[in-house]
């Protein structure tokens, strides 16, 4: 073989290995990542919901994913939200989402769970760190966010997000291999929404704290970020405190949060005051202390859909088209209780 | 070097600027980065490395003055007082720690002693440079050379130890050499490669299992003991083999050829054999420095027992502080005492006993059995080891509960036998064409080659041990 032909041969050669592995690392990603609820999924599932069809946003901790009812709302009041949170979300974690969000959403209304700052207060959380990153697709805002959430030391335990699920060959069930041929239509009926059924009965707190405090420096900082954001771009925002057993030093900040809302002309919403108007049954609606359960969650969104309903004018998308996969969501969703319901009967 | 993602940022860096450099800069080049790389890794290691160096220096200095003036005793006093002080360092670093863990204070200064990164392997190597000036083999380097010597950073951490004369004079003919004009690039992505695979695939992922069963031998049955111990024969060949492959990789792309370390040990016909395939580069120093000086094989056969003795003695101290590493290094001895035996039998009985398939597996099984001792650190945990070997019982019907306790499930015991199969298939191959496995990958054909790399990429990608979830990361023999 002449040089020069010898040499066009191992180009052609060199270029489909290239291109085979670029594949393989593909697919390989698509098969081991993790697919759990805690925010992976939400976040993932986010990138196949048609453009421009969320109206209002919930972000922050599980509290939303967990308590927001999304098929409720379409169902009951036409509202097409999504539940793009994730466990412990603090957050600097949650700015980045929401331009992550606005890169193909425009929602008329984000609702923000305020749970993680009153929660925790260290400046790096790494407990569900990986729940956060790993849904979220590579870019630029991906960087920041990783930069903003990992001391320097720690990033290469999170990036590539291959590092954390690269060895999940061994566990791989059926769900792993739908993944990985699953439409995009398919997958866009998911708004995020992820019930719990345990009950575990709770004693309501009776606080009644007047001082405001202990929010962190760079929580408060990133509480700003977020609103000059919303205002920047146009969409209203609302802080929300959803159901849970708070403490008195969570009060405390909460109280913080809602001067800082007040600040801004923001509304504050602290749905534990209203725990009466919407029908909570300490004993039987909640999961754990800090989650509700399915018909917790559905007395919550029910009260949540009703204020949102009223107050805000978002417009009411039953039926409409361009918003088949809520419909879709409501028909699978309601279809999963009944499979739920029959398999907490038969036990 | 160690093999982290800042390791190969810094060969890569290093790289690069050596390439920009005129011919002049290169080695004074190398020898800033390996200094740098030292401090880099510690702090203390690095202060180590060039008080090392320093000293060295200065014997070296102080030789060849005397041999100038013809005062070869005071050339040779020298010589020796300065490395008899060095091993007086080495063991005090080394033993007084454990000695004095028995009786002193927590806060004592004695338990805070430690052994600097690389000290074992690069002492080793300033011992060879003064016995050889000193014998007249090499001449004076310049101090930049000498340095550079002792310092290279790809082979810092842990060897091979380098013989001067050979490396500063590869060293030389690669400052000479342009980057593109490099003949081993190949090769040297190859070893890399490999070696990457050895340590983070096959030698991390068995060091999970057979931690797991030789610190607990009494939850499991003779069966999955001797599958511990065979893991971790494995594993300490793939960690270390690997780490070799891998600086002789690193160490190829600025063209300096590194000592060969490992060449299919676990395929020898007899111990001795095996010796001169397993870290090849200690075993040929004690043999030149230690075995040959004391008489070696020419003052009869009880005397060479003795020295192979010694040898072997002080191998397993080199290694380690306690009991375990000396009966080790004895056991050895006494394999080689035996092999000694063995070569005056009839050839035909001979032949059979020291190399076919006969002479593999006794060679093997002694090494492994003899690894035992290696891994454990206390004689207790040994005898523990060894008790629940022998009197545990085969227990058939808890291998799979066992297997499972372990986390090694049907897809991971699959791709354990995959695994062990390529690198036995892989060692057959270097055994039988004598070229590493960067030298055999980089003469096949340029599909197959690209194939390799796609594979082995992959591989390490997809089945490596890194993450948050595992804590390994250590090279076994570092910690020498």
């Amino acid at each position: 073989m002449r040089p020069v032909t010898r040499k066009i041969v191992h180009i052609v050669i060199a270029v489909f290995f290239v291109l085979l592995f670029t594949v393989t690392y593909i697919a390989a990603d698509r098969l081991l990542c993790l697919k759990t609820e805690k925010g992976i999924r939400q976040a993932r599932e986010l990138y196949v919901q048609p453009e421009d069809t969320i109206d209002v946003a919930f972000i922050g901790t599980s509290h939303i994913h967990c308590n927001v009812n999304t098929a409720l709302l379409y169902d009951g009041f036409g509202i097409a939200a999504y539940d793009y949170s994730a466990a412990e979300q603090p957050l600097w974690i949650t700015y980045y989402y929401l331009q992550e969000l606005c890169k193909t959403q425009h929602p008329q209304l984000v609702v923000l769970d305020t749970f993680a700052p009153a929660r925790f207060s260290e400046d790096y959380q790494y407990n569900f760190l990986l729940e956060n990153l790993d849904g979220v697709r590579p870019s630029l805002n991906k960087a920041k966010m990783i930069l903003a959430s990992c001391e320097p030391h720690r990033i290469k335990d999170f990036f590539p997000s291959m590092v954390t699920y690269h060895d999940r060959y061994k566990e791989l069930t059926d769900e792993d291999f739908e993944f990985m041929t699953a439409s995009a239509e398919d997958r866009a009926s998911y708004k995020g929404y992820t019930p719990f059924f345990e009950v575990g009965s709770q004693t309501r707190p009776d606080l009644a704290v007047t001082e405001s405090g202990g929010l962190t420096e760079k929580s408060e900082k990133y509480l700003r970020k977020i609103i000059d954001y919303t205002r920047e771009n146009d969409m209203e925002l609302c802080l929300l405190v959803t159901p849970y057993i708070m403490d008195e030093e969570q009060a405390k900040v909460y109280n913080r949060l809602h001067e800082i809302a007040d600040e801004y002309g923001i509304r504050f919403l602290d749905a534990n005051t209203a725990a009466e108007q919407m029908g909570l049954n300490y004993e039987t609606d909640f999961c754990d202390y800090s989650h509700l359960n399915y018909m917790g969650s559905c007395k919550f969104t029910a009260w949540l859909g009703s204020l949102v309903q009223s107050e805000y004018a978002i417009p009411d998308r039953r039926g409409q088209d361009g918003w088949e996969s809520w419909a879709r969501h409501v028909r699978e969703f309601d279809a999963y209780i009944q499979d739920v319901i029959r398999q907490i009967q038969g036990s | 070097m160690t093999l982290t993602l800042f390791s190969a940022g810094f060969c890569l860096l290093a790289l690069i600027v050596y390439c920009l450099l005129p011919k002049t800069a290169k080695l004074p080049m190398l020898c800033a980065a390996s200094f740098l790389y030292a401090f880099l890794l510690d702090l203390r290691a690095g202060i180590a490395l060039a008080a090392t160096t320093a000293a060295f220096y200065l014997a070296g200095t102080a030789v060849t003055h005397f041999r100038k003036k013809g005062m070869d005793r005071k050339a040779r006093i020298t010589a020796g007082a300065c490395i008899a002080l060095s091993l007086l360092v080495l063991a005090a670093l080394k033993y007084l720690p454990v000695m004095s863990a028995l009786g002193a204070k927590e806060d004592s200064l004695l338990l805070r002693l430690f052994i600097p990164a690389g000290f074992s392997f690069y002492l080793f190597q300033a011992i060879s440079f003064l016995v050889e000036l000193t014998r007249s083999s090499i001449t004076m380097p310049g101090p930049v050379r000498f340095a550079l010597y002792l310092s290279w950073f790809p082979r810092y951490v842990s060897g091979p130890i380098e013989r001067p004369g050979a490396f500063l004079q590869r060293a030389e003919e690669a400052a000479g050499r342009r980057f593109r004009d490099n003949p081993d690039l190949h090769e040297a992505l190859f070893a890399i490669l490999y070696g990457v695979f050895m340590k983070l695939v096959i030698a991390d992922r068995l060091g999970m299992y057979a931690d797991t069963i030789m610190d607990t031998p009494e939850a499991f049955s003779s069966t999955w003991i001797l599958l511990g111990v065979l893991m971790y024969t494995f594993q300490i060949y793939c960690d270390f083999a690997g780490y070799s492959e891998a600086a002789a990789g690193f160490s190829l792309l600025f063209g300096i050829r590194l000592t060969e370390n490992f060449s299919s040990p676990y395929l020898s016909g007899n111990i001795t054999d095996f010796w001169r395939r397993w870290h090849i580069s200690l075993s040929s120093w004690l043999r030149d420095y230690l075995y040959i000086p004391l008489g070696g094989n020419r003052k009869g056969s009880p005397r060479r027992v003795l020295n192979t003795m010694t040898v072997f003695v002080a191998c397993g101290m080199w290694h380690g502080a306690g009991p375990c590493f000396i009966l080790w290094g004895a056991l050895h001895g006494l394999y080689s005492a035996i092999d000694q035996g063995l070569r005056k039998l009839p050839a035909r009985l001979s032949g059979i006993l020291r190399g076919g398939i006969i002479g593999r597996i006794l060679t093997f099984t002694a090494v492994s059995f003899a690894w035992i001792f290696f891994r454990c650190r206390t004689a207790g945990q040994a005898v523990k080891l060894l008790h629940y070997l022998f009197t545990a019982g085969p227990r058939w019907h808890s291998f799979l509960p066992e297997m499972e306790a372990l986390g090694i499930n049907t897809v991971e015991y699959s791709l354990l036998f995959v695994l062990l199969l390529f690198v036995i298939i892989t060692d057959a191959f270097i055994y039988r064409k004598k070229e590493s496995f960067g030298q055999l990958a980089a003469s096949l054909p340029f599909f197959v080659r690209c194939l390799l790399v796609y594979l082995l990429v992959t591989a390490i990608i997809i089945f490596g041990i890194y993450g948050i979830a595992y804590t390994g990361g250590r090279l076994i023999y570092m910690q020498f």
